[in-house]
């Protein structure tokens, strides 16, 4: 099999042309729609990818999208810088090739880089062992148990990656963030 | 009605086509921009439902075939089995519109709309109206504020009222129904009906707790001979015959997603849920018995045994073969205790005498303050000095009140949120009574160590909290792997040394004004007159208070063996996780993007802020780490492994002769028998948990000289005592 490529998400339509930019944005949405459990509207993608289009990495074989992750960074309690992970999914053919665990290591990067993010924050079920040991095998931790968090009556962990020291220091004893970047939309 | 049948309703004529003209607008929106109002964030858009989207837009569902003809008992006791389901579905976690609303006899009745045929009037009608009624007094629970929405229960209506049916009313005629069906020939179905009426005509009996008030401490159990009867037709019902018949009844179409697309709906379209009826049974089973347990509250005796009763009703759990569910107490009970225990008033069960405050002022009492000097202050700066204190102390208590009938995950925010209280009042406490002390003089006997009742009552609440904090993070199996559950039981053994030796200081106390009371009864014998009389006055009045300060010293005496315990165990936990750690087994993961010290920081990140005891620095926990003597000294890497087993073995004895000693001061204690009954099914786990580690131990030594890769690890929980799960050591 041949290469799978990795590549942010783009919105710039001089580079890219319309079409391929409706394309990557369809196809992402066809992958989260049929892998995830949870409904998204059209206003939830639009969330993340417009505010975020770089943090929504696609991983392409023969150009076609089959696997993506999908988060965004945003001030916390105006005390830290957090990062969420809200998507990630896989075509099945495609699975178990480490694809996974490039999109959460090149996302992850991604927002510690350039956004200079203070922790890392995601969810997932109880009872999705392998989602957990992917994560976990990137240092996330279990801050949090959440009960019967999913529609499927499931609890959830909040996993949390530290990044900085202010990850460890309860919100209310951390300054207020100056210049805390703001979503555009 | 579908969206071509809406379309078609309205008068087309009347409006006028816009399509092409709202294009030809829109085609000036630059291509990718979005177009919003400023009022809002992007993502408040994305709770919106989107129309046409089939996963989110109900009106495409499509309308199903309704059949809801009853002939016969079968069927009519097949929609009472599946209802009863839709039932425990909602109280499931499920919404009212996929379960107990998606019942045809449901949406009509609740809307008063009518149903017809003679069984159905007769008998279903009745069940129907009893289940609104139910649904209705649970809501009612669900929505005073003491559980959370959708988390622990569902309580959007559709904008149905559910109170529609008086509930007395809906008694009689569920009894009058109960009446007919009997009058029927009998039968296998006339039997599940009846039962199946009478189960719900109890049911509607269990939140009237709520409007009766007793006073606290009276021991006056209520009758409540409804939860008995409840569960001997519960027991009926589950026999295997009964439930074998149950799955042979005739369906009727009577249960569809219709609603969800006729009744106003905020959610997204969702497949029906109903439990089966051996869960529905199981469900009901444990309504009533965490009812009938709640209501022990009734017979607890004094606030050391309050607090001990609401503490095992906290941690009340039931073992469930599944590793990842943890069920707490039944959700209705859980918001009923609440809403029983403590009244809108503050009352405590609706009491003319206790209250929140006065509860607090009892407990605190009982603690350190009994005797105290400062309790016999006249000086009005101490006095409001110390009322400022208790108005401070009174929210976390208040929090540990409310706690108590969370959800298992609940628990641990509520006690988290309860550390950052204790420890704020630790410091105002303090410095109340180091102040105080000049005018106080309250010292320990031959010593200048002033005695600080408040203070030391704050510090015992907050350690013990500390330490929940880490219980709680092992039941939620937050630690996921040998390192950090080895860091868990680490800092837990840490401060559980601080607990332990405040224990002994509050014995100390405890001791000191037993002894200051003979003290004073030698005094009388030496006066004389006036000074004679006042002190005898006095000593008559401190005099009373003795055979509190005796059982609060076996009370003390029976929480300090059960923390030296907890220590114990906790020690020898994290010893045998170290040893696994010689197998890599506490390494990091090699894709890890954190450092050990930030995990370490993150890790224990609800303790940074503590003042005292302080958290170890991870500085510290390294040096602890490079060390090579392990268990006090007694224990090394390198010593032989019977020399090993043999240290071990020995601290092993020790726990589990403070097994033995806790046993006989519970036996002490003369706690009421529910009390006794479940310290000592915990001291069987505790037992249990000592021996698991020793095993834990000898399997560690079988694989001590292979690698990470060819060495499993299993925490097991099934029937093992929620703070310690059993470590299943064994070569791949």
């Amino acid at each position: 099999m041949s290469e799978i490529e990795y590549e942010p998400l783009s919105l710039d339509v001089d580079r890219l042309g319309r079409e391929t930019i409706d394309a990557h944005i369809e196809q992402v949405r066809r992958l989260v729609d049929e892998h995830l459990s949870e409904p998204y509207s059209i206003y939830v993608y639009r969330f993340f990818l417009n505010n975020w289009p770089n943090l929504t990495v696609m991983a392409k074989h023969k150009g076609r999208v089959i696997g993506c992750i999908i988060s965004k960074v945003e001030p916390h309690k105006h005390a830290r810088i957090r990062g969420y992970i809200g998507m990630l999914a896989v075509d099945n053919e495609y699975r178990g090739r480490g694809i996974a665990k490039e999109l959460i290591s090149q996302s992850v990067d991604s927002m510690i880089e350039t956004y200079h993010c203070d922790e890392i924050i995601l969810e997932t079920e109880v009872v999705n062992k392998a989602a957990l040991r992917l994560y976990e095998n990137f240092g996330f931790l279990r801050v949090k148990r959440l009960f019967r968090y999913y529609l499927n009556k499931h609890d959830a962990f909040r996993l949390i990656l530290p990044v900085t020291e202010k990850s460890s220091v309860r919100s209310t004893f951390l300054p207020p963030l100056e210049n805390a970047p703001e979503s555009k939309y | 009605m579908d969206v071509e049948q809406q379309l078609s309703r309205l008068n087309i004529r009347d409006y006028e086509d816009i399509t092409s003209e709202f294009f030809a607008i829109t085609s000036a929106i630059e291509y990718g921009s979005i177009v919003k109002s400023q009022q809002f964030k992007l993502l408040e858009g994305t709770h919106a439902l989107e129309v046409l989207n089939p996963k989110l837009d109900t009106a495409l569902l499509k309308p199903e075939i309704s059949h809801p003809a009853v002939e016969t008992l079968d069927q009519a006791a097949w929609v009472m089995v599946r209802l009863l389901g839709s039932v425990c579905a909602w109280l499931d976690n499920n919404s009212l519109s996929v379960s107990v609303l998606s019942c045809y006899f449901v949406e009509q009745l609740i809307q008063r709309k009518p149903v017809t045929g003679e069984l159905v009037e007769r008998c279903v009608a009745p069940f129907v109206k009893g289940v609104i009624s139910f649904v209705s007094s649970v809501l009612k629970l669900g929505v005073a504020g003491v559980i959370y929405e959708e988390e622990d229960l569902n309580t959007q209506t559709m904008d149905l009222d559910f109170s529609v049916y008086d509930g007395e009313q809906t008694v009689l005629e569920l009894q009058k129904a109960v009446k007919w069906v009997r009058s029927q020939p009998e039968s296998t179905s006339q039997q599940l009906c009846v039962d199946l009426l009478l189960l719900i005509e109890h049911s509607l009996h269990i939140c009237e707790i709520t409007q009766i008030c007793v006073e606290l401490y009276e021991n006056r159990p209520q009758s409540l001979s409804f939860a008995d009867s409840a569960l001997e037709i519960l027991a009926r019902l589950a026999e295997p015959e009964t439930v074998a018949f149950a799955g042979t009844l005739p369906t009727v179409a009577c249960f569809s997603a219709n609603v969800q697309k006729t009744l106003n709906n905020r959610s997204p379209p969702k497949p029906l849920a109903h439990s089966s009826f051996p869960s529905s049974l199981e469900n009901f089973t444990k309504l009533f018995t965490d009812f009938q347990f709640m209501l022990n509250v009734l017979s607890v005796r004094d606030s050391v045994e309050l607090y001990e009763f609401l503490n095992i009703f906290m941690t009340r759990r039931q073992f469930t073969t599944d590793p990842d569910e943890i069920l707490g107490n039944h959700v209705v009970v859980r918001a009923l205790m609440q809403l029983f225990l403590i009244r809108d008033d503050r009352s405590i069960l609706g009491s003319r005498r206790w209250n929140i405050s006065t509860l607090l002022m009892d407990v605190f009492s009982k603690i350190s303050f009994q005797n105290s000097k400062l309790q016999s202050s006249t000086d009005e700066e101490l006095r409001g000095g110390l009322e400022k204190l208790i108005i401070q102390i009174e929210p976390a208590f208040y929090n540990f009140l409310t706690s108590i009938s969370q959800n298992p995950s609940r628990q641990r925010q509520f006690v988290n949120k309860e550390l950052i209280i204790w420890d704020s009042i630790q410091v105002e406490a303090e410095n109340f009574e180091l102040e105080s002390h000049a005018k106080l003089q309250d010292t320990f006997a031959n010593s200048e160590l002033p005695v600080m009742p408040v203070s030391s009552f704050v510090y015992y609440l907050k350690l013990t909290k500390m330490a929940e904090l880490l219980f709680k993070s092992i039941e939620l199996c937050l630690f996921k792997d040998c390192r950090e559950l080895h860091l868990g039981y680490w800092l837990l053994a840490n401060q559980l040394d601080y607990l332990v030796q405040h224990l002994k200081r509050l014995l100390d106390i405890n001791q000191l004004r037993q002894a200051q009371l003979t003290a004073l009864s030698k005094k009388i014998k030496k006066a004389k007159g006036d000074k004679k009389a006042k002190l005898r006055e006095e000593y008559e009045t401190k005099k009373q208070s003795l055979p509190q300060l005796l059982k609060m010293e076996l009370y003390f005496n029976m929480q300090l063996t059960k923390y030296q315990i907890h220590k114990s165990l906790a020690e020898n936990r994290a010893t045998v996780l170290r040893m696994l750690g010689k197998n890599g087994l506490m390494d990091l993961p090699k894709l890890c993007k954190a450092s050990e010290e930030t995990l370490y920081n993150l890790q224990f990140k609800s303790f940074q802020s503590i003042g005292v005891p302080q958290l170890p620095s991870f500085r510290d926990y390294k040096e602890m780490m490079k060390q090579q003597k392990w268990l006090a000294s007694q224990l090394s890497a390198e010593a032989n492994a019977s020399y090993q087993k043999g240290v071990l073995k020995q601290k092993s004895d020790e726990i589990n002769a403070n097994i033995r000693r806790l046993e006989a001061l519970v036996a002490e204690m003369q706690f009421p028998e529910f009390i006794t009954e479940r310290l000592i099914q915990e001291t069987k786990l505790l037992k249990k948990a000592n021996v698991a580690t020793l095993l834990t131990f000898s399997q560690a030594l079988k694989v001590a000289d292979l690698p990470r890769s060819h060495v499993a690890v299993e925490f097991e929980k099934y029937d093992h005592h929620l703070y310690y799960p059993n470590i299943k050591v064994a070569a791949k």
